[in-house]
């Protein structure tokens, strides 16, 4: 048998089931609201995403060199393709440009994960929609995860221009400091930090708060009445106020300390959760910044979401055959017109051309077929009971 | 019902001295007996080998966690590290005979190579590594002070509180490192969603630590 290199794995039987379920019932959700099919190069130059990408996260592409001896890495990021690929292809005046995409994405792991790959599918909006964009494609994210029938999931919210505005007038290598701090999660460190900081003390006590200002939406009133320019948190408060309208109320957090590091996120910052095991779904935000850097004014928003993760919690409802149709010896195109009427009805089923009846149906037990078709005899076999039933009355009957 | 992932071992009391100082029902705790699952009023215990407890809060199964910045650090996994409880303090650092520990007084190039016993093997590579030192690293789960002695490696590399191990084996603390702590975390996602159901423990787990610093 051959060995997987370390941080691969093959994906298959039920699994690859539900991750192709959730890839496409994603889709075609996206294709409803305009979102057009992209699919990326594998490949990208080092020289496109370095600069684009935070340090972290630079480190860990896994960059090697092409045949043609151009250095590259594994595409790491899709946002970055999506984003060069709408800056070379369409007109300013195109936009709105949306885009989908279902495809693999590599990096070196974080612990505790060790697998080098990961599956996403998510949407990219490029446009100049105010306050719309971040409403569509938070609402998008949270009726993609209310499709695939995650239950209990949830969004956490924040800003990364708050978060800049907040850290304004702090000496630059502080702010620094205190923003990876932050970014880290340790808020210890970040104390420690702020409290050797020479800043005023109003500033101080806001920043000092910063790492608690998280829960409900109502979270952002608190901030509000605790900063000068109270009018830096309505993006965000909008932003709730129509998640709420929506119904999305008790589905959204806040959290005015969160950081996402990819380096280009600039406004609204997302994470979806399963708030049942609070496995992370995937994430996205605001990157205007990123537009910039490939020479285009606007605004931007998108999100990614972790194929697997999505598998994982989503109710299975992946399309596994219901039947196995034994042919037998007979003509294969008799068998082979009957399963386009079974594919007509929407009848999933798997065709077993085994000459021996008895091996049929035992692989057909083996597999957990509910039904096993003798074709040539025209009866049906509940595969669990036994029972026997005449082909032509069962299949208008029941099938 | 808010669950903590506790490390068994000397750093239990510690933590149940915490706990109980915060306000905790720690009753049942204190007699878990074998059990590693223990329900004390509208709180979940999980007693955990030290190093399994950053991954217990990672992966969901505990919300909040007592846990070593020695073995956080060790696991490489990011966790929200609310504040360090000043429980548990010692240091991590390089120990050997008296004989290598002249080599770390001299430029690093006499580093280079060098065999270090340790079951702290990520820390003790960056730490060399940020030296620009290479070294070949023993991997020992426990007794690691015994390796110089047996020729197993030049130095070991390992968390220090009196050094009554090390004098007893004949070795000297020849560099100290990183100090080492107990520390409040949880992961990231249960702060983000469930931020409201535990800041009232972290911020009377956090007065108790501070009332208590100095005493």
């Amino acid at each position: 048998m051959n060995r997987n290199p370390k941080g691969c794995s093959n994906i298959g039987g039920a699994a690859a089931g539900r991750i192709e379920y959730c890839r496409n019932k994603a889709l075609k959700l996206f294709a409803y609201y305009g979102y057009r099919p992209f699919s990326p190069a594998e490949l990208q130059l080092i020289e496109d995403v370095w600069d684009k990408l935070s340090p972290a996260v630079s480190r860990k592409l896994i960059a090697l060199t092409s045949p043609y001896g151009e250095p590259c890495v594994l595409r790491g990021d899709l946002t970055l393709s999506a984003v060069a690929y709408l800056s070379a292809h369409f007109r300013d005046d195109e936009r709105p440009l949306r885009l989908s995409y279902a495809d693999r994405v590599f990096s070196a792991p974080k612990p505790p994960k060790s697998n080098l790959e990961e599956n996403q599918v998510g949407v990219e909006l490029i446009g100049w929609e105010g306050a719309g964009t971040d409403a569509e494609v938070v609402s998008l994210l949270l009726r993609t995860l209310d499709a695939l029938s995650i239950e209990n999931s949830a969004v956490v919210l924040g800003d990364m221009s708050v978060i800049a505005r907040l850290f304004d007038g702090v000496p630059a290598e502080r702010k620094d400091l205190l923003i990876e701090a932050l970014k880290e999660g340790s808020y210890s460190n970040y104390k420690q930090i702020l409290d050797g900081t020479d800043i005023p003390e109003g500033s101080k006590k806001l920043l000092r708060a910063l790492p608690s200002l998280k829960g409900e939406c109502s979270v952002i009133g608190e901030a509000m009445q605790m900063i000068d320019d109270p009018s830096l948190l309505m993006p965000l408060k909008r932003l709730c106020d129509s998640l709420s309208k929506l119904g999305f109320a008790d589905r959204i957090r806040v959290d005015l300390g969160f950081i996402r590091d990819l380096g280009y996120y600039s406004g609204p910052v997302f994470n979806a959760y399963s708030s049942i095991s609070g496995a992370l779904l995937g994430g996205g935000g605001r990157y205007d910044g990123l537009l910039a850097k490939v020479g285009m004014d606007g605004e931007a928003s998108g999100f990614a979401l972790n194929l697997k993760e999505l598998a994982e919690h989503c109710v299975d409802k992946s399309l596994s055959p219901k039947l196995m149709l034994w042919c037998g010896s007979g003509d294969p195109a008799d068998g082979l017109r009957y399963a386009d009427g079974l594919c007509k009805k929407g009848i999933s089923f798997e065709l077993s051309w085994n000459r021996d009846r008895s091996e049929s149906m035992r692989i057909a037990g083996l597999k957990k077929y509910r039904y096993w078709v003798d074709f040539p005899a025209k009866k049906i076999v509940a595969v669990s009971s036994g029972e026997i039933s005449d082909l032509e009355t069962f299949d208008s009957e029941v099938l | 019902m808010l669950t903590f992932a506790l490390p068994t071992g000397r750093s239990l009391d510690d933590c149940i001295e915490i706990l109980e100082g915060a306000g905790l029902p720690v009753n049942k705790l204190k007699n878990a007996g074998r059990n590693l699952v223990i329900e004390d009023g509208s709180f979940r215990y999980l007693l955990s080998k030290p190093s399994d407890v950053p991954a217990m809060v990672h992966y969901g199964a505990a919300d909040l966690a007592i846990a070593g910045s020695d073995v956080i650090n060790e696991s490489g996994i990011s966790l929200i590290e609310f504040f360090d409880t000043g429980r548990g303090r010692c240091v991590m650092a390089i120990a050997g005979p008296q004989s290598i520990a002249e080599k770390f007084n001299d430029n690093v190039c006499g580093l280079m190579g060098l065999k270090v016993a340790t079951k702290y093997v990520n820390v003790a590579e960056k730490t060399f590594a940020s030296w620009g030192v290479q070294i070949k690293i023993l991997k020992l789960n426990g007794s690691v002070e015994l390796a110089p002695a047996l020729g197993l490696s030049d130095c070991i590399f390992d968390i220090v509180q009196t050094g009554g191990t090390l004098r007893a084996n004949g070795l000297i603390v020849i560099k100290e490192t990183e100090p080492v702590s107990l520390r409040l975390v949880a992961g990231a996602g249960a702060v983000q969603l469930r931020w409201h159901s535990m800041f009232g423990v972290v911020n009377s787990i956090e007065n108790y630590v501070k009332g208590t610093v100095g005493k």
